[in-house]
């Protein structure tokens, strides 16, 4: 099994010849119910269509990044497709450049670099969403009450967490977004139950959508603010540009 | 009309409209929110420029100062940008990155969150980037051919850095944009006329702190059809931006200002306006009905 723990950084992103993940260890900065938040990514790997994958390999760089856990009987490994090759290609050919361990299986499959990130990128962020809509719930039947301080606290470690261990997740761009809004001085505070469910809405629908564009994350911005979401609260002073 | 009820017909923003929308105070916002309701702003590609010669450069600029090795902390690049440069250059970007960085908690003299704080930046530039296209209309219509206003900003939190120095740099090639541009003729040939009749109203006009810009405008417009256009510049462009505003508007929609230089040029131009009181106004006096004019 493949674990992170809260405040390690993973970007996994795509290129036009290179599919790479990092992984950067750096101290917690906080911690999700008090306890470590651990994800699988290994399940991430399988939904993908590769299962067992232990290792992602960039021969441009001639060096593997493995996830520590033990390296099972591997089967295909992600390679980036050349300038001439298509968007999608087999995995699992004998041939394959980026083949390194144990024999390839008979059967192929067909999968894309794109689909394999969004999985990742999803599979990371799924248990970030539960607790993060949990917590909009709790804070919409709290609106008005000081126990709603709890609530938006607990929501603002969430969004902080995801956003540090999933940091290029274009769904973090909305939740920073929404963020902002809330904590830009104690707002939170002044929103009424009602934005909190249509805020809802809109984060549950947003997180159920693949492949998150910029239209998509543009859209759902906008949507907040169309609810009265100010995702760009900063004031400055009119006078103070050079024009 | 009803103060706060919505204007009605179509609303043609000045860049002094525009940059109050996207981040002025939540009071004038509301006084905004009052007048256009839910109905569209139209903006043109030269007031996008506006705004992001204005307030986006100048995020960008600070971002890389906030790069830089020689600076260790947050508390360092922002002394460093408010010390070493102009006060009006940076100020915006100074304002908005100290509001953003205390609003997500990072701390001020820890070289630790210098990362965390530039991706922060970076983010947000994108999210005025992306909320001004889909807060406003663009009409497209830019008789200038402005080579700057054609630049874009493609959104790439990945690689931000790339991008805002790929963006940079083509904004900053004025000499590039100018040879591109047809900023002399618009004035000389396309708009001779109106640009004689503004200039010769400036001079008609007796100094008072109402017609200062106006004045201004005027002088320059004066250098730029006595040269046959050969001075024109972006820097100077930037001077008689207003009348290049108001010159290229759609008569039949209404152009929204806070400047007052507008009143005169809308006046030669026969362009219905409304004149909208400043931020200090609205938020000292509380909002007050904009003044409707319909040119002469």
């Amino acid at each position: 099994m493949i674990t992170l723990e809260a405040g390690t950084r993973v970007g996994a992103r795509v290129d036009e010849n290179l599919l790479e993940a990092e992984e950067v260890t750096g101290p917690s900065r906080s911690s999700v119910s008090g306890a470590t938040q651990r994800i699988s990514v290994a399940a991430a790997v399988m939904l993908a269509g590769s299962a067992s994958q232990t290792s992602w390999v960039n021969p441009n760089k001639s060096t593997e990044y493995s996830f520590p856990g033990k390296p099972v009987a591997a089967t295909s490994v992600l390679t980036p497709d050349s300038e001439q090759e298509p968007r999608l290609r087999e995995v699992g050919n004998q041939g394959d450049e980026g083949f390194r361990f144990g024999k390839a299986r008979s059967t192929k499959m067909k999968i894309s670099k794109a689909a394999v990130t969004d999985s990742v990128i999803r599979l990371i962020r799924a248990p970030f969403v539960g607790q993060l809509l949990s917590c909009l719930n709790k804070i919409e039947g709290a609106v008005g009450d000081p126990r709603c301080a709890a609530h938006i606290d607990k929501l603002f470690v969430v969004i902080q967490t995801l956003s540090e261990v999933s940091p290029y997740d274009p769904y973090v761009r909305v939740l920073l977004a929404f963020y902002d809004s809330l904590a830009f001085r104690n707002r939170w505070c002044d929103y009424s139950a009602r934005e909190y469910k249509q805020a809802y809405e809109v984060l549950n629908h947003l997180a159920e959508q693949p492949f998150l564009n910029e239209s998509r994350v543009g859209e759902a911005i906008m949507e907040l603010e169309k609810i009265g979401f100010s995702t760009l609260p900063f004031e400055m002073s009119v006078d103070a540009d050079d024009t | 009309m009803i103060l706060g009820a919505t204007v009605p017909g179509k609303h043609f923003l000045d860049t002094s409209v525009v940059r109050p929308v996207m981040h002025g105070t939540t009071v004038y916002k509301n006084y905004f929110q009052g007048v256009f309701g839910n109905n569209s702003k139209y903006v043109s590609p030269f007031v996008e420029m506006e705004f992001t010669r204005s307030y986006l450069v100048s995020l960008i600029d600070f971002y890389f100062i906030l790069r830089l090795p020689t600076l260790d902390t947050i508390a360092d690049a922002m002394a460093f940008a408010s010390n070493q440069y102009r006060a009006s250059k940076l100020k915006s970007a100074l304002q908005l990155a100290g509001q953003l960085f205390e609003v997500r908690g990072f701390q001020f003299n820890s070289s630790v969150e210098k990362p965390r704080a530039l991706f922060a930046l970076a983010d947000v530039i994108f999210r005025v980037h992306t909320k001004f296209h889909r807060t406003f209309t663009n009409t497209g219509r830019d008789s200038t051919r402005c080579a700057r206003a054609t630049i874009r900003l493609n959104i790439d939190l990945q690689n931000a850095e790339a991008e805002f120095r790929r963006f940079s740099e083509l904004f900053e090639d004025t000499e590039t944009c100018r040879s591109k541009c047809s900023i002399d003729r618009f004035f000389t040939r396309r708009h001779k006329k109106m640009a004689e009749k503004c200039v010769q109203e400036a001079k008609e006009l007796k100094s008072s702190p109402d017609t200062t810009g106006f004045k201004e405008i005027g002088n320059h417009l004066e250098k730029i059809l006595e040269t046959k256009g050969k001075v024109c510049s972006c820097r100077l462009c930037g001077n008689v931006g207003d009348a290049v505003i108001a010159l290229d508007c759609d008569r039949e929609m209404t152009l929204h200002h806070v400047d007052k230089s507008f009143n005169q040029l809308c006046a030669v131009m026969n362009q219905l306006h409304s004149k909208h009181p400043s931020e200090t106004a609205v938020v000292k006096h509380g909002p007050t009905e904009p003044e409707k004019m319909s040119g002469e």
